[in-house]
Order: C-alpha cells, then structure tokens, then sequence
C-alpha cells in the first residue's frame, strides 16, 4: 500500500505551523496547486498534502493519523470519519463516468453497450469500489450489460490497463483521463445520471482547526472552484 | 550467543511476531465462519491455492535447472548473472507487474507473438501463475545453488566415473543431495506465491474466479468489510504458516555441506 | 589392461607421462601440490588436460594431440576414481553407494543391492551398510569409496593418496583393502610416501612439479634413485661424486667407502644413503681433529662441514625432523635418523656423520 506524499513543500525558517491535508488520488494536481495559493495567502503556514485512496485515507484517520482536513473522493468514505469531523462536510466537486479507450479509439467504441462486445477487452472498477458501484449504477440506468475481463479495484488500475494496452476499454471518471497518456475519452450517453461527490471536511484529530476551516474556505471559493473546473470536475 | 544479543533477539521477534498477533487480536470471531465460508472467500482460497500450487511446480522444473547451472557455470560473468536472476526479489510488486506487462503483455515484446499463437494472457489464471511464477522463482534458485555450494559436480563426476549415465546420476545421485534444499526452496517459493500480489494485480488483473487470488480478495474486501478483510488476511497467514511449520527445516541443519560430513 | 598416459595441464604446470603394465600397480610419488591429483583426474577424464593421450591397451580414451581430437567421457572409460574428498553420496546409505557402482554396470535393483552386500561384507564393512555417509570415520568412508569403485569393476582403478588424512588406526584396515584391490586390477595410487609406494607398487613414478623424473622399478627407483629429488622423496639422500676403486670421492675430496665396480672409475656416480643407517656423534668445532673443508660451503657461509677421513663427514645441523621414534637430523651434506633419547644437538651445532657399509655406488 503506497501513500501517495505530494507536495510537502520543504519546511523553512519561517514555517511555524503545519497543515496536514488528506486528499483523494484523484485531487493530486489539483491540491498541489490550491496548496501553493494557500501558502502564498499564509506565508506562515507549510502545507502538507497525504494522497491516497479515499478508503485507505479514511482507515488511517480512524486509526488515528493527524489529518487537519479531509477531502474525500465519496461520501460514504466521509461518513466513515464522521465521528471525526469537526464541522458538516461540504460538497466541493463532482465527477461523471466516462470510457476510456486507446487513443484513435480504434476499435470505434461508441459507449457503454459496445463494452460487451466479443472482440473488446473491457475493464472496471470492482463493484466494492465508489468508481466500481457508480459504473454499475450507469450501467443499469443505461440498461447496458458489461462484460468486463477484471474488476479493478482502484480507478488507476483501470486506467493502467487501458493504457498499457491489456484492456481496449474501460470506465473512468472524467477527471482520470487526463492523468494517462495514449488514451482518449468517449463520453457515455446519460453519464450525468450518475454523479459522484466529493465531500471536504475539517477534522477535530488535528491541531490546526482555524486554518483548516480557511482551507476548506479556499477550496469553496472562488478559487478553489476554478480550479477544479479546469481539471474538468463539476461543480456541486 | 553472547548475552546481549539476547534483547535484539527478543526485539527482532516481537517486530515480526507483535503486527501478527494484532491482526489476529482484530478478528471478529462471532462472524468468523460467516466471512471465511463467503463464496467470494472460497473462490479466491481456491483459486490461491490452485495458481500457488502450478507456480511451485514450475519454479521447481526450471528454478532447479538454473541454480545447478549457476553453481556449476565457471564465468566472471556469474555474479552478475546471478543478481539480475534475483532482481523479482527487490522488484517493487507494481514494478514487477509492469515489468511483466512489457514483456508478455498485449503490446509486451513476447505479447503479439503470443497473440498470434492464440496465446492470451490477458485477464487469464495463466497470468498469475505466470506472475506468481516471476517472483517466487529466485526462492528455488537461490536455494539450489547454494546447496550445491563449491562441491557442485564432484559427485556426478565420480558418479561418471562409475558407469553411470548422466541420467541415472541426476535422479540417484543429485536429486537425493539436493532433497532438503529442494523442500526449502519449494516451501518458500509456494509461500511467495501465496502472497503475491503486486504484480498479479498490475499484470494480471482481478476477476472472481478467474485471477482474483486471496491477497486481492483481501485488498478489495478492506474497501468495503475491513473484517472481512482481517478475516481473510488471517486465513492467508495461517496457510502460509502451516506450510513452512510443516516442512521448512533452516538448510545447514540438514544437507549434506553441515556438520555431518 | 596397460595404460599409457600423457598428461598436460598448463594451469596446473603439469606435463607428466607414465606407463603400467597391465595388472599392476604403479605408485605415483610426489609431494603435496606436485600435481598428482591432477594427473589422476585427467586419466579419469573428470578433468579435461590441454593435450596429451591417454590409451588403454593401445586403444585411446582420448586423444587430444591428434589433428582431429578424441574424448571419451568418464562414463565410457572404465576407470574408477577414488579421491581424497568427500566421495560417498550424502543422501544414499552405504549399501545404496555400492549399489550404484554396481547398478552401473547394468545389475538390476534386487540383484545390485545382494551383490552390493557381498562386496562390502568382503571388505568387513557389512555391519554399516544401512548408515549414511554423515555417520561414518573418514578411514570407514574411504574404504566404502574403494569398495564403491570395485563394485563398478573397472579396467583402471585410480586411487587419489588413499591413506591421507585417515588415522593409524584406521588405515591398517584400509591398506589391506587397497592392497587387495590392487592385487585384483591395474591400479595406480598416488602418495607422498615413500613406504606406501614400497609396499603397495611393483612401479613407482617420481613426479616432481609436474613431471615424471623417474620411473621404474619400486625397489630400484627408491634404493637407487637418481635424481635428488627423488632421493628425497625416497627418504634418502643423495651423495655425488666420482667413482674411484672401492669408493665414492665427492668434489670436496670426502672419500665415501662404496662398491664401485658398476661404474667406470673417474665417472660421474652417486651413492643414496638411508639416514636410518648413519650414525651422528656430537663434535666441538674447534676441536683439534682434521679441519674441515669450508671452501665448497655454500655461498658467503664459512661453515664447517666436509671431509674428515674415511666415511666419516663434518656437518653442521641445519634442520630437526620428527619421524616416529626417531629424529631426523639433517645436515648441509648427510642425514641421520638419531633415537628421541639419544639426541643431543640442535640446529647450527657442529656433528660428526659416519657413513654406513655397504653402499653401492651408480650412475646418476
């Protein structure tokens, strides 16, 4: 089990305070710029950012690690720290399914039914998985069947085996697409149906509560928002 | 031992021993037969045992080719040779995985001759044996050679000497020496392959039945049932266990280099 | 079965030939590191010389001098090795190493294992047939591998310093069985000792870094060796000079009393003295008796060592020997083999040999 540490800016003389943020893998680009802003707004403050899967960030916060701010890929992760939440999380950012396919899509995928086609090898999230119980329920609202050859148990690998060419398609959020190079998106018809959230919440495990809320703030706020936008997530 | 390794010793333990006995501390024994009696349970029990199982049995025909070249090859190359046979070992699992990828994946060097040949491994159970075969084979490899030792080939040559054929000298003379080192190097093997995770995952996939093994299993439960999860880990610990109980014996006690000669 | 051998291994600076007739016994003599084992590997063909011939009865095993080269692998040859390691299969008892030998030669199981018991009840070791090697002295071991390669009946049987790290003990047990085997096959033993070659060889060859100085007759190469090397490893010491009427006269003028008449007189002769047969009394060097002859020492050392009279040598001790019972003291000239009690000098005291009666003067 890999954690994912980003942008750990290296602590100078003048950082007398330290903001441990966790965040969903998939915020990795996104937080490393929202943390540069917030630095610049606090020159006083290091922020730490702790990437990882949303579940396994949220098993380490329940066992007691120091998270200031938890930024969650879904909300039942969120409802896992719940207890540890010193305000109501907050929905910061939205994701929609899309397929993913080889760049050129040569195999002319044109959505989730073509998934169960003989000549395609198709993968997705396992169903355990957020990525996994959305594309089931896109599927179901689609009426499509899949026919997948694994079921992954992180978006990551689904987009890993799409780009190294095992799978010819798979089902991704939007967001994932751009993190992968020799891959292309082909938007699935109705993928709006099926939103994820991501929620955001300061916790009370860390020492930092009045920073942490201003985080939270600059996620939220105009900022924040914009870029999100630009790394292609919805806004709540 | 001098007194104060004592302390390290104890410590050493408790580092291996203390993660251990947590987890089994964290099992919840009232849904114990309910967790390690699920279908999805079963499956990938099964499934591990079965893709553990042929890999050992491949690192045992090719691993102990190679350790007996090794110890007899007479190159300033040897070292080298050596090294890279057990680079699986320090592989990070995902690397071994992606390693596996470039080189029998779809676009793999091997992958469209492999292809052509209506040879798949994509998503199959061959995959992981395949994967699990990759990183246990240096276990096998490492034993036998070392076995072996310096006194490699006197035996068979003195065995030539007497008449006999090379064949009967590697199935009477050879193989006999080389028992114990052999059920090392299979217990270990069968216990890595057990384990294995990394590069089945990267490389093989996970499906229900198909290549999904009990570590994936494991990994997957830990989402959604993080009981389900210890439940199973401990499962896995306690095959893993048995095994080595059963036949693992430390090599110098028992071949033919120790004491009794 | 007559052997030829010409063995070159240039890394191991071994260049020897020898010969034995067919059911005898050659001793190969030579000191540790002299190349014995090597030669022995190559006949075996366990190892592969730079060139050379090996042929048994006239037949080569393997040619490597001709332009096109003939191997024969140590399967095909028919010679057994013993060697001075570990020779017995770790994982097979007793009973199943012999087996082997005999199971080779084409013996089926039931029969091999029946046949085996009988050979090892021959040698007196059937009451270990069912230990494993680990369980066994090094002589018992040893005993199993020569029995081992009788098992397998070879044409050859190569026999690598057969009594080399085996106690006293042990090794009556083991000469007897090596002097049974030999008795039985061509065979050839190589050793350090010059005993061992005596009793066991109606051959010996001398092997000195390499290479075969001599060869011959046991009783004749060792009583009358010709080269100094040899002599020492005869356990004797070799004394040149001209042959004169009833004696031997060195360069240094010392008149040794020696039976002459093989030789022409004023030819170049030697005479091999045994240090058991030389007496040693203890001298004074500045004693008033006839001086010695101090020009012929070695370089840039006056010493007092040479002529004294008849047979009688002034020598000083250079070096202090254990034999056994006795110890071999060693001068620049003479040896002399002197009783523990008896001894009465140490290094760089002055002695007076006597040489003994009886010796024979030839060619070198």
């Amino acid at each position: 089990m890999t954690l994912v540490l980003a942008g750990c800016s290296t602590a100078s003389a003048g950082d007398d305070r330290v903001l441990t943020v966790y965040a969903a893998a998939s915020l990795t680009d996104v937080f490393a710029q929202l943390e540069e802003a917030y630095e610049a707004e606090h020159p006083h403050v290091d922020v730490v950012v702790v990437h990882g899967g949303s579940a396994e960030l949220a098993a380490t916060i329940v066992e007691g690690a120091p998270a200031d701010v938890f930024a969650s890929a879904n909300e039942a992760q969120m409802e896992a720290v719940q207890e540890l939440t010193a305000a109501p999380p907050t929905i910061f950012a939205t994701n929609t399914l899309t397929l993913v396919v080889e760049d050129g899509n040569p195999l002319r995928l044109a959505g989730l039914d073509d998934l169960a086609r003989e000549d395609v090898v198709s993968v997705v999230c396992a169903p355990q998985v957020p990525c996994g119980a959305a594309t089931l329920e896109l599927a179901a609202a689609e009426g499509a069947t899949l026919a997948p050859s694994s079921q992954e148990s992180s978006v990551t690998d689904v987009l890993g085996k799409v780009a190294a060419g095992q799978a010819d398609a798979g089902v991704v959020y939007v967001t994932d697409v751009a993190r992968a190079s020799g891959v292309e998106q082909v938007e699935i018809d109705g993928a709006a149906a099926v939103v994820n959230s991501y929620p955001i919440a300061p916790m009370s495990g860390g020492e930092s509560l009045d920073l942490a809320a201003s985080f939270v703030d600059l996620v939220l706020g105009d900022a924040g928002q914009r870029v999100l936008a630009e790394a292609g997530f919805g806004s709540p | 031992m001098p007194r104060w390794m004592a302390p390290l010793a104890v410590l050493a333990a408790t580092v291996v021993l203390l993660p251990i006995v947590a987890t089994v501390a964290r099992l919840d024994w009232s849904r114990l037969p309910e967790l390690l009696t699920a279908p999805a349970a079963l499956d990938a029990l099964g499934l591990s045992l079965a893709t553990a199982a042929i890999s050992t049995c491949l690192c045992l025909m090719l691993g102990l080719p190679l350790g007996y070249a090794l110890a007899t090859w007479r190159s300033r190359f040897k070292p080298a040779v050596r090294a890279l046979v057990l680079a699986p070992l320090v592989l990070p699992p995902v690397v071994g995985g992606l390693a596996l990828l470039y080189a029998f994946g779809r676009r793999g060097l091997l992958g469209g001759a492999l292809e052509d040949a209506g040879l798949s491994l994509a998503f199959t159970t061959a995959a992981v044996v395949v994967a699990q075969t990759f990183v246990a084979m240096p276990f096998m490899v490492l034993a036998t050679e070392s076995a072996l030792g310096a006194q490699a080939g006197h035996h068979e040559a003195l065995a030539g000497t007497l008449g006999a054929s090379r064949s009967t000298t590697l199935w009477h003379v050879t193989l006999p020496a080389l028992r114990p080192a052999l059920i090392t190097g299979t217990v270990l093997a069968f216990a890595r392959a057990l384990g294995e995770f990394g590069a089945t995952l990267t490389f093989a996939g996970s499906m229900p039945g198909v290549t999904r093994t009990l570590p994936l299993e494991i990994y997957l439960q830990r989402e959604t049932d993080a009981d389900a999860a210890v439940a199973l880990a401990v499962l896995l610990v306690a095959v893993a266990v048995t095994v080595v109980a059963l036949a693992y014996r430390p090599l110098s006690a028992r071949t033919p280099a120790g004491a009794g000669r | 079965m007559s052997l030829e051998a010409q063995v070159t291994v240039a890394s191991r600076g071994v260049d020897a030939r020898l010969a034995i007739d067919a059911g005898s016994t050659l001793a190969l003599l030579g000191p540790n590191g002299s190349g014995k084992s090597t030669v022995l590997a190559a006949i075996a063909g366990t190892v592969r010389p730079d060139a050379g011939r090996v042929a048994l009865d006239g037949l080569p095993l393997h040619d490597l001098d001709a332009r096109r080269t003939a191997w024969t692998p140590p399967r095909r040859r028919g010679i057994a090795l013993v060697t001075q390691g570990h020779d017995l299969f770790p994982a097979l008892t007793v009973l199943d190493n012999v087996a082997f030998g005999v199971r080779a030669r084409g013996v089926r199981r039931a029969d091999a294992r029946d046949e085996s018991q009988h050979w090892l009840a021959r040698a007196g070791l059937g009451d270990l047939a069912e230990r494993l090697p680990r369980d066994l002295s090094g002589g018992q071991a040893r005993r199993v591998a020569i029995v081992r390669a009788l098992a397998s009946q070879p044409r050859v049987l190569l026999l690598d310093e057969p009594f080399a790290g085996v106690d006293v003990e042990a090794a009556t047990a083991l000469r007897l069985l090596v002097a049974e085997a030999a008795a039985d096959v061509t065979t050839v033993i190589t050793t350090h000792d010059a005993l061992d070659a005596h009793l066991l060889a109606s051959e010996v060859a001398v092997l000195e870094t390499g290479r075969v100085v001599e060869q011959g007759v046991t009783a004749e190469v060792l009583t009358r060796p010709r080269t100094r090397f040899a002599a020492a490893v005869a356990g004797r010491v070799l004394v040149a000079g001209r042959a004169a009427p009833g004696a031997l006269v060195t360069a240094d003028g010392l008149r040794v009393p020696a039976d002459s008449s093989g030789v022409p007189d004023g030819s170049e002769a030697v005479v091999a003295v045994a240090p058991a047969a030389v007496g040693m009394t203890a001298r004074t060097p500045d004693s008033s008796e006839p001086t010695a002859l101090t020009s012929r020492a070695p370089a840039g050392r006056a010493v007092d060592t040479g002529k004294a009279g008849d047979g009688v040598v002034h020598d000083v001790v250079a070096a202090l020997e254990p034999r056994g019972d006795v110890v071999r003291v060693r001068g620049r000239l003479l040896a002399a083999d002197v009783a523990v009690a008896d001894l009465a000098v140490g290094v760089g005291d002055a002695v007076r040999f006597t040489v003994p009666q009886g010796l024979v003067a030839y060619r070198p």
